[in-house]
């Protein structure tokens, strides 16, 4: 096979989609079939990346520029490539998919357009993690809201059009923000090197804007609102205390496939937007708004962990467990460590697949039992045993159990955090243990939930209901899997991650 | 010694036999579980005999990476570990036995015998971890088993509940030991022992900090030992099945922390305060738990409490620079309190599945083994020579003593006296007098379901009483591998090549004293419930206040319930009207703002294009208007 | 002696809003038309003035005005048609009738609560 690997990572979900669009939509197993084999052959293209990634370099790999187009003297380019930081992520973006799309087989209604949008957003979330240009960035950022609106808004459960409604205007807002904070960043450099010719290469910017003319020519207030912007408009995709009300109506009213690839990939994009971009081209300003970063992210861990305890419905509460858990991610990066940037990817990685497992069992759980409120399940241990151990490993990697990957995260943005410079977080100590003592509270919603629906003496109203059918095995046991291999032995992803992590936090000079 | 992963990883591999293949097998579990346990004893004892002529071995490899740190992974074979590995073994092995008869009734048989294996691979490795990392990854996958076993008969919502309660509490304190590990790491870059002993003799690690990482580590400790205030979920987590209450809450997992202690010993011995406090705690946990046992009815939460009670004792010793002593008491009580446990259920057995001490008594002639067996026990745990107990708690007296607390001496010598009270209250009321429980038997229910075997008690088969008798010739011989004729053999093999300054030992009269005050609770109790000289309720009679206290457990879980539980669920429920009326109300309001906008303006929108047409002329001349005036032309 | 180029000019006016009144404010679209025409035709008086006697005199205004009145029959010829069409369709030429393009015809599509 020759040629860019990323760029047939890109090419293929998209020519599945084609080939879909010509299958007439009678043929619902072919449809699915070729669906799953384009999410396979995905998946083994990027762990073909995986083993061909050079683990030692620092800097952009598989690079591929292409012109594209210009506009005076503004160059916009074709420009991927992969580092330590994308690297998990398309893997993890591959995997998810593809369990996602096997948990989905039960799917009756309008099966063509549901994988053709499957496939078009499998693509747009490759792209994010693969584009070096803004340009190029924002296309495929707002090429992934398209299809999870559908996703949402015809395959979701009664409130599905406000939900798709709401998940579309407001991560389109923070897509705009984004957008207009790209353009004030290229012109802001632009104008510094004019009249050499500038183009919107994240990588070109990184360069200018650390190194290059702009790093002194650009005011530091413009920096710092710069920064905040793409803070706002990352954040909302993370999302972030207060910009984190769309992420439960999504996510309750969305179809279980969708649940787990927004959970499980779409909001990676958000933290991998802000290290990539906020961090990579602005690292001063991160260090200047660390602290704001880090009571953010305590914020997200406690409130959402409180949040999910009061939970009625299930899926709710592992909507807000999501927004507890990155609150992790921010904690990570606030603390501008090594260790706390590599458990902030850790817990990108390790919350994708969590996350996704844990979605789909409150799918599988729901398409048995019919509801999704709590007070109404117990005893689900007695009529579908193996659904429920899952669930309860599920929660268990939720709540940080060692040996599964969310503790790992867990533990590196914890050490990342204590050990952060006090010139950069001056208060680290005091949010640390805040943000520690919210992972009692994870334990407590989780167990509690669990108490709830698994526990519990055997209600009769389920005493029918027939355990797990082997088509569901495949993606349990499959992100179970990936959870316990990362927690059990980590060095496979920190390999990869820690050249990136060491060249950017020695930006930021933490 | 190289050998030595292999301890852990035989239970691993039957967990994963009978995760896969339990169905199939059912009570042929049993078996698989069995000889792991017995595989991993063997090798256990091996590395026992390699350690005792040899030296430390320790195998790591990297496990992860970061900057240019690595964190490591692996296993090491020390004094103190190798003893642990013997003990955690053989009472792991005997469970194994004991469960095949007591829970073969259990359809369920072959998911308990898998978690039995997860378990013993879990507290093995812990024991094995070369550092602190390793050893709170092990902790924490222990803190799991727990819940699952506890929790094993899920039906039963109390069982549910408690299960929820022991994994909740004990990670409070693993919050503490998480805390106090990222900021020793911080302070020595490495979490393996050696690097940390190391840094802490060399000074490296400074005060007030070396007195916050011992402290937070003891909250560790503190809850996996079930030490006050943080000791509320071990009586409850008494709805497991007994085996499981034998094996992780009496002899292994509950001692975890007290082994932890043990471990980061040269950090807390950095720090005179943090000794202090794990003096304190260990003495006031022993004293309070003892006194909730006097009054308990449950035969289970008796020995739970004693076990609260004897855990203080061993934390007492280490908190008074009794480092051998307090070990040395993990693990004599590791034999004994198996034996009661075993004992217990045993009896519970015989029962008809009935815990109530109030329905038992006149065993002693119904089931031989049993009640003999017990006795041991009882004799053990309350310190009468030459048993196994009396060797460590003298030595734990002695250590208190020389400390030059009479304090912490006082409240330890009264709590020798209380435990040998409630262990003969209950050996009295259980296996002596009349059988009380032969006549209300149809009326019980105890989640077994329908017993079918009513009747008269009996002795069990030898898959029960095996057990019982290897660890009753424990319970009496454990006692002599620190005897101080012969020089103190295990204190020289623990302290050996480690700088933890002399171990104190007690004079004669010490052990006169304490024999004497265990004689005498033993005689109080035979006078209360076997002579019947005194009468049964002549103290509770006497403070009736106190008696209600303590059986309300001094209402300790109320005040948790009222001030931790509650305000949380408040403070969430509160977050929750916020985040839907505040925080999304504000989305709300913006996107209603812009479609009732949109909505009012639409009106206009009449579809009549003459309205339009009008609209747009009048538009135009306004517009005119304007440029005629701003441009000047009419001036 | 020149009638001066403020005559045309106002006559043109007067035609132009005549028309306009007509085009909007009758009802019947038969009149509509006519206004329109009407309007067209006062357009034709100022070019034909301007190029008889404005500044830059030439035949520029008199060739387009001939556009215009060519535009204006086909326009009157499309537009009668579509009148026809739309009485076949509706029975109805009454301009007040034919707001389909209006909000209120439907409920609103916007499903925000």
């Amino acid at each position: 096979m020759m040629g860019n690997i990323l760029l047939w990572l890109i090419v293929v979900p998209l020519v599945g989609a084609l080939l879909i669009l010509t299958i007439p939509r009678e043929y619902t197993n072919v449809i699915r079939s070729l669906a799953g084999l384009t999410a396979a052959v995905a998946l083994v293209l990027s762990l073909v990346l995986w083993g061909m990634f050079d683990r030692g370099a620092a800097g952009m790999q598989f690079y591929e520029q292409l012109e594209w187009f210009t506009l005076g003297f503004m160059q916009v380019n074709f420009e991927i490539g992969a580092d330590g930081l994308s690297v998990p992520l398309i893997a993890l973006t591959t995997i998810v998919t593809l369990f996602s799309i096997v948990a989905s087989f039960t799917i009756e209604h309008r099966v063509k357009e549901f994988y053709v949008w499957t496939l078009v957003l499998l693509t747009g979330m490759l792209g994010v993690f693969v584009a070096l240009d803004m340009f190029l960035f924002f296309l495929f950022f707002e090429l992934t809201l398209i299809p999870m609106f559908f996703l949402i808004g015809i395959w979701g459960g009664k409130m599905r059009e406000y939900a798709s409604f709401k998940f579309l205007i407001y991560t389109g807002l923070g897509s705009g923000i984004m957008f207009i904070t790209f353009i004030v960043i290229y012109v802001q450099a632009a104008l510094v090197s004019f009249p050499d010719p500038m183009s919107f290469s994240i990588v070109e910017l990184t360069e200018a804007y650390t190194e290059g003319a702009a790093a002194g020519a650009v005011g530091g207030a413009m920096k710092g609102g710069m920064f905040l912007a793409l803070f706002t408009a990352f954040a909302i995709k993370l999302p972030v205390f207060p910009f984190h009300t769309w992420l439960p109506n999504a996510h309750v009213e969305a179809p279980t496939a969708a649940s787990m690839i927004l959970a499980g990939v779409l909001l990676k994009m958000g933290g991998y937007g802000l290290i990539r971009v906020g961090f990579g081209i602005m690292p001063d300003q991160a260090a200047r708004f660390a602290t704001l970063i880090a009571v953010l992210g305590v914020i997200n861990i406690i409130y959402g962990a409180l949040l999910a305890l009061v939970q009625t419905d299930l899926k709710a509460l592992v909507a807000y467990s999501s927004i507890s858990h990155m609150g992790i991610v921010l904690l990570g990066i606030a603390s501008i460590t090594e260790a706390g940037m590599q458990g902030a990817i850790f817990q990108l990685v390790s919350h994708g697949f969590i996350s996704a497992l844990l979605f789909f069992m409150v799918g599988a759980i729901y398409s048995r039992t019919k509801t999704r409120t709590i007070s109404e399940m117990g005893g689900l241990s007695h009529s579908v045993p193996v659904l429920a151990g899952f669930m309860l490993a599920a929660a268990m990697a939720s709540l940080g159990l060692p040996g599964m990957s969310g503790f790992v995260s867990e533990l590196m943005a914890f050490i990342g955090i204590f050990g952060a410079p006090a010139e950069i977080l001056p208060q680290a100590v005091t949010l640390g243990v805040i943000a520690v003592v919210g992972i009692i509270f994870t334990a407590a919603y989780l167990l509690w939930a669990m108490q709830r629906t698994t526990f519990g003496p055997p209600k009769e109203k389920y005493a029918g209901l027939v355990d797990a059918k082997p088509m569901e095995y495949v993606p349990m046991v499959g992100l179970l899997a990936f959870t316990i291999l990362i927690g059990v032995y980590p060095f496979i992803l920190s390999d990869v991650i820690n050249t990136t992590v060491i060249d950017l936090v020695s930006k930021i000079g933490g | 010694m190289q050998l030595a992963w292999l301890i852990p990883v035989f239970p691993l591999i039957a967990f994963l036999i009978l995760l896969f293949f339990g169905r199939l097998l059912q009570e042929k579990s049993a078996y698989v579980g069995i000889a792991a346990l017995a595989l991993s004893f063997i090798y256990s004892v091996l590395a026992l005999f390699e350690r005792v002529g040899g030296e430390t071995y320790t195998y790591v490899f990297e496990w992860m990476t970061f900057g240019e740190t690595s964190l490591t992974m692996g296993y090491e074979v020390t004094a103190l570990n190798a003893m642990m590995l013997i003990v955690v073994t053989v009472v792991s092995l005997l469970v194994h036995v004991f469960s095949r008869e007591y829970m073969h009734e259990d359809h369920r048989i072959h998911v308990f015998y898998s978690y039995l294996g997860l378990f013993s691979f879990s507290m093995l490795g812990l024991v094995l971890a070369p550092n602190i990392l390793q050893l709170f990854i092990f902790w924490e996958l222990v803190g799991l088993c727990s819940f699952l076993l506890v929790g094993f008969w899920y039906f039963k919502p109390e069982a549910a509940s408690a299960a929820k309660k022991a994994f909740l509490t004990t990670r409070i304190g693993d919050v503490g030991l998480l805390i106090g590990l990222v900021l020793l790491f911080n302070e020595v870059g490495s979490f393996a022992y050696a690097d940390i002993y190391a840094a802490v003799e060399n000074g490296m690690v400074e005060q007030p900090m070396v007195t916050a990482i011992a402290l937070l580590v003891f909250l560790g400790a503190v809850g996996k030992s079930a030490q006050f205030p943080l000791h509320v979920w071990l009586p409850d987590a008494m709805e497991g099945p007994t085996p499981v209450s034998a094996l992780i809450h009496a002899a292994t997992m509950v001692a975890a922390g007290v082994y932890l202690v043990g471990v980061m010993y040269p950090v807390f011995l950095a720090s005179e305060t943090a000794l202090t406090v794990v003096a304190y705690t260990g003495a006031i946990t022993a004293f309070f738990a003892a006194t909730m046992a006097l009054v308990m009815t449950d035969i289970k939460r008796v020995l739970a409490y004693s076990t609260i009670s004897q855990l203080g004792f061993m934390i007492l010793a280490l908190g008074t620079a009794g480092y051998v002593a307090g070990l040395f008491h993990l693990m004599t009580h590791a034999f004994f309190k198996a034996l009661l446990f075993l004992g217990a259920g045993s009896v519970i057995v015989a029962v008809h599945h009935r815990q109530d001490i109030s329905v038992m008594g006149g065993l002693w002639s119904k089931m031989k083994i049993t009640s003999v067996t017990f006795l041991i026990g009882a004799l053990a745990i309350a310190g009468i020579f030459p048993l196994a107990g009396f060797w460590s708690k003298e030595e734990i007296l002695a250590s208190a003593l020389l400390n030059g607390n009479g304090f912490l001496f006082g409240l330890a010598l009264v709590t020798a006296f209380m435990t040998a009270f409630y262990m003969f209250r209950l050996f009295f009321k259980t296996f002596t007098g009349d059988y009380r429980g032969a006549h209300d038997d149809e009326d019980e229910a105890d989640g077994h379901g329908e017993d079918d075997h009513h009747g008269e008690p009996h002795e069990n088969t030898g898959f029960m009483t095996m057990p019982l008798v290897v660890l009753a010739v424990l319970a009496v011989t454990a006692g002599f591998v620190n005897l101080p004729f012969i020089g103190y053999p295990l204190e020289g093999f623990l302290t050996a090549g480690l700088n933890l300054g002399d171990q104190p030992h007690g004079e004669l009269w010490l052990a006169f004293l304490s024999l004497a005050v265990a004689a005498g609770g033993i005689l109080l109790a035979w006078a209360m419930y076997y002579k019947g000289s005194i009468s049964e309720d002549f103290f509770a009679a006497k403070a009736p206040a106190v008696h209600k206290l303590l059986l309300n457990k001094y209402y300790l879980d109320e005040l948790y319930t009222a001030v931790f539980v509650k305000p949380t669920v408040a403070v969430g429920r509160f977050f929750w009207e916020m985040d839907k009326g505040i925080v999304d109300g504000m989305v709300n309001l913006i996107g209603r703002f812009t479609s009732t906008s949109g909505r009012t303006f639409g009106k206009t929108h009449n579809g009549q294009l003459q309205t339009y047409g009008v609209v747009s002329v009048l538009g135009g001349i306004v517009v005119i208007a304007i440029a005629f005036v701003l441009r000047g032309y009419f001036g | 002696m020149t009638v001066p180029i403020s005559y045309f000019l106002v006559l043109a006016a007067v035609l132009f809003c005549i028309g306009l009144y007509g085009v909007l404010t009758r009802r019947h679209l038969v009149i509509v038309l006519a206004s329109i025409e009407l309007m067209l035709n006062s357009v034709n008086i100022n070019l034909v003035a301007f190029s008889a006697i404005g500044p830059y005199a030439d035949i520029t205004g008199q060739v387009f005005s001939l556009f215009v009145i060519t535009v204006a029959a086909a326009e009157a010829a499309v537009g009668l048609a579509i009148l026809i069409a739309l009485y076949r369709n509706r029975d109805s030429i009454d301009v007040i009738k034919h707001d389909l393009l209006g909000t209120d015809k439907e409920k609103s599509v916007s499903t925000l609560q």
